[in-house]
């Protein structure tokens, strides 16, 4: 047994199965989306080339395949895919049934290959921390380990879906893990490197979009950009309370509408599909021609609103498939229609309204997702310009910043709670400001002679100082430069009445 | 950690299904590259199909899905660019040709078809720049007519902004490259460098024509029209004689031939003529002047009627002053004198054979076909051979 005796610490073999998964996680991607694609030169092709009533009809029908097999044969399948992982992550351990990545795969790939307007990453997602949990399953890690891997999984899966591998890492940083280790960090990029590896050896090394040169004919354009942020920031705004309305009064009604709403937003789809192709499916071939400039400002603010409310109506609506896709493609066009404007009105200063598309591309999903770092790196990603990072830090962070002022909860937070979960929002963990010792020690003279025993310092948070208590009574706490000065002592009394005082701090605000 | 028996089977499962996953979806994918291939090569031919008929919407629908199947294939997107092209719509095309352009800078068919976008949008400067780099860069075997036409084109437009040196430089270039049977570009060239003033380039061109091909009647025309550029109207007639001997029903040799025996009729400055031929020539010119003249001016008013005495108690034509007189007859003009000189000076009179008779007749030319410019308008359209003759006297 040769094998039996090479030894390989918990990390390393953690490594190895990151590895492995990523590698599945892209095979796994590259026939989602070949799938996808099939559907779609069938019905959005072939058929619709020949009879013009299927472009009409298709997603409809799509809608209502997919809602039949995620409701009738794969319940776990329903969603966009975030929620679904954290779900798995926080409440079952990391698990994921296998036949959650089957209904997951057939009803998305139908759904949004058939033209509805929903994206592919999302379910990805999903599909890679299921592809993680089976894994772990069949190497029997342990419950700790479980819990681990599925974002391993599934930074695998947006990544190869996206085929941006430092996005990936950082977005499921970001969302959906909200506190993680050095070896959760190193099997995450691991896991999307490798995905991205073997998605790019079998569907070649093109990037999702062909970006045009980027270029920053002014300073004073920077001006033009924080405006996209802000159109950004309103937008999804208004796009998340849309979404919360209508989910609200939808909840209203009877359990016909899971198998009624999704086709008529097929049909709406179909409808404006009929004078906006570009609208149908993820979009990604109508951000292309936008990004080269083929569509005038006009066309471009139609593509907003029309992709805007056909993704609004098929998300609500619970048809299978995710909102990245449709969140950049919104994004961009808002930010191309701007961008004419500007050159229509400023030509001498303003660059090509697709510079202005490309940086536009982040803010709406910044403000959406409420992942700035994803979004400015993703578009950095995508663009492989360093030019743009200046200009996209602006639109994204002013985009994030208003959307977080007029929508505070974050997107994924709300569909939880719409659907009656309490799930960590890793935005309101980064928000959360906890207790040091210094808001709680008893301040004592510099002067006072040091005790025996343990010894804190006063930006140490109050929670690991609460462990030491049950083995020390009284604390002292020390400055970091004079480890012999003592600027306080710590006591439970000390600590209760600081969570105390915080407590009413809370209520007051 | 040591890897257990169970973990061993495991791994052992898992590189298996690995494995044949990788060789699964390696077919996969190949069929449907395949496939995606297939797709929008199919596209692209019923683009051509409907480029070829005309109907430029429906072959730029066409080419848009073979683009979406296909977005790496250059001759996709040309063809697109192209169709746009036809159908004026030129941001798209134009955004299409940069896409392009970006991905292979040094392809000379995308220059100059942006070239010629820039020319429709009247971006000149932009439009040279274009053309002098699809010029210079590469262009693939099949493509070197085109990068010919570039040539063309873009001394075409050199000429047009008035870039005279570095149009004739073009024409130099054209030349040399010429492809070697095709002796009429080789003669258009020669009389384009020509009408630009380059004579002794174009006599270079003609000679080398002529002397490559005896029975080319346009070599023969080019050093015809070469030799009259020079004044040399003898040999111009012997070139332009020889060239209608070799195509007698061409009908621009014709008139080359006539307006040079014209020219010869009527040029009194030419060497090595008698005092008696340059009297004759100088009465030719002057009666060809003349004649030019009157048949532009307005015909003359017919002569007016003495006015009657008016009869007694017939009250005068009102808005006729009281006490008015009857109106003289106006003074003959300076015009209608230098007319008379002119008619005197032609008067079948024995002139004496001498110069200053030859001169007089010269001077009152020149100075009617002064008048014919002040009173006709500019240029003689009707009579090149009195263009010809008269600015070489006034400069000699």
């Amino acid at each position: 047994m040769p094998l039996g005796h090479i030894g390989l610490s918990e990390t390393q073999r953690f490594l190895l199965l990151a590895l492995l998964i990523g590698v599945f996680s892209g095979l796994l991607v590259v026939l989602f989306h070949i799938a996808i694609d099939m559907i779609s030169w069938t019905s959005l092709g072939a058929l619709a080339g020949r009879f013009r009533l299927v472009r009409l009809l298709s997603p409809a029908v799509g809608a209502i395949l997919a809602v039949l097999i995620v409701r009738k044969i794969f319940p776990r399948a329903k969603g966009s895919g975030v929620n679904q992982t954290k779900i798995a992550i926080y409440s079952s351990e990391g698990y994921v049934s296998s036949s959650t990545i089957i209904g997951k795969f057939a009803a998305c790939s139908i759904s949004i290959g058939s033209g509805n307007s929903l994206g592919p990453e999302d379910p990805s997602l999903q599909m890679g921390a299921g592809v993680a949990s089976v894994l772990g399953r069949v190497f029997h890690l342990p419950r700790n380990n479980m819990r681990l891997i599925a974002p391993v999984g599934a930074a695998a899966g947006i990544a190869a879906a996206f085929n941006t591998p430092i996005s990936g890492v950082l977005f499921v940083m970001e969302e959906v893990l909200a506190d993680w280790s050095a070896t959760a960090v190193g099997s995450i990029v691991l896991a999307a490197v490798s995905a991205v590896v073997t998605m790019r050896a079998f569907l070649g090394n093109d990037p999702l979009f062909r970006i045009p040169a980027f270029e920053l004919t002014h300073v004073s354009e920077l001006l033009v950009y924080a405006g996209i942020g802000i159109a950004g920031g309103l937008l999804s705004a208004l796009f998340m309370w849309l979404v919360e309305t209508l989910k609200e009064h939808m909840e209203q009604l009877p359990d016909w509408r899971y198998y009624v709403l999704p086709p008529a937003a097929g049909f709406f789809t179909g409808v404006v599909g009929l004078w906006f192709p570009e609208v149908m499916g993820a979009g990604y071939d109508g951000l292309n021609s936008a990004l080269h400039g083929q569509f005038i400002w006009q066309v471009l603010l139609y593509l907003t609103l029309a992709k805007a409310l056909v993704t609004l109506l098929s998300f609500t609506a619970e048809t299978p498939g995710g909102m990245f896709a449709p969140a950049l493609f919104v994004g961009g066009m808002l930010g191309g229609t701007l961008g004419g404007i500007a050159h229509h009105f400023w030509p001498l200063a303003a660059a090509p309204a697709e510079s202005y598309m490309l940086v536009g591309m982040g803010t709406f999903f910044a403000g959406l997702f409420r992942v700035p770092i994803t979004s400015i790196f993703m578009v950095f990603e995508l663009s492989a310009s360093y030019v743009i990072v200046l200009p996209v830090m602006i639109a994204n962070i002013t985009a994030y910043l208003l959307s977080r002022k007029l929508h505070p909860k974050p997107f994924f937070k709300m569909l939880a709670d719409l659907d009656g979960l309490n799930l960590p929002s890793a935005e309101e963990k980064r928000n959360f400001q906890p207790l040091r010792v210094e808001d709680a020690m008893y301040r004592v003279s510099p002067a006072t002679a040091q005790e025996p025993g343990i010894r804190l310092y006063p930006d140490e948070p109050l929670d690991a100082a609460l462990r030491l208590l049950s083995v020390q009574s009284r604390i002292q706490v020390v400055s970091r430069l004079k480890q012999d000065e003592v600027l306080g002592t710590l006591t439970l009394d000390d600590v209760h009445r600081a969570y105390g005082i915080a407590g009413q701090e809370v209520e007051e605000g | 950690m040591f890897l257990t028996q169970t973990t061993l089977r495991a791994t052992v499962s898992v590189c298996a299904i690995l494995i044949l996953s990788i060789v699964a979806t390696g077919f996969v994918t190949t069929a449907y590259n395949r496939e995606r291939e297939s797709l929008g090569q199919s596209h692209f031919n019923r683009g051509q199909a409907f480029a070829a008929g005309g109907e430029m919407n429906s072959a730029i629908e066409e080419y848009r899905q073979a683009l979406i199947f296909s977005p790496d294939q250059t001759d996709y997107r040309l063809s697109l660019a192209r169709a746009l092209m036809a159908s004026k719509r030129l941001d798209e095309a134009q955004a299409h040709l940069e896409q392009l352009l970006q991905e292979d800078p040094t392809n000379g068919v995308i220059n100059l078809l942006l070239a010629r976008v820039a020319v429709e949008r009247h971006k000149i400067p932009q439009a040279v720049d274009y053309y002098q780099r699809a010029v210079y860069e590469y262009w693939p075997a099949s493509e070197m007519p085109a990068r010919r036409q570039a040539r063309w084109e873009l001394a075409r437009l050199l000429d047009q902004t008035g870039n005279r040196s570095q149009y004739i430089a073009e024409l130099m270039q054209l030349y040399s490259n010429a492809p070697a049977p095709d002796l009429k570009q080789v003669a258009e060239i020669g009389f384009l460098l020509l009408r630009t003033g380059a004579t002794s380039e174009a006599s270079e061109i003609f000679r080398e024509l002529a002397k490559n091909s005896p029975r080319d009647a346009d070599a023969r025309r080019g050093l015809g029209e070469v030799a009259f550029s020079n004044g040399d109207y003898v040999s111009a007639r012997h070139e332009f004689q020889r060239a209608q001997r070799l195509a007698p029903k061409n009908e621009q040799i014709s008139q080359a031939l006539a307006l040079t025996n014209d020219v010869i009729d009527i040029d009194p400055a030419l060497p090595h003529i008698s005092l008696a031929e340059r009297l004759r020539r100088s009465g030719n010119l002057l009666a060809r002047v003349l004649k030019d003249l009157q048949a532009c001016l307005p015909a003359p008013a017919p002569p007016q009627q003495p006015a009657k005495p008016a009869p007694a108690g017939a009250q005068p034509k009102p808005g006729t002053p009281p006490g008015s007189k009857t109106p003289q007859p106006e003074p003959p003009n300076p015009l209608q004198q230098r007319l008379d000189t002119a008619r005197q000076l032609l008067s079948p009179q024995k002139h004496s054979p001498a110069d200053d008779v030859a001169l007089q007749l010269q001077d009152a030319a020149q100075q009617l076909w002064k008048d014919r410019a002040m009173f006709c308008g500019q240029k003689s359209a009707s009579d090149r051979a009195l263009d010809t003759v008269l600015p070489r006297i006034a400069h000699e």
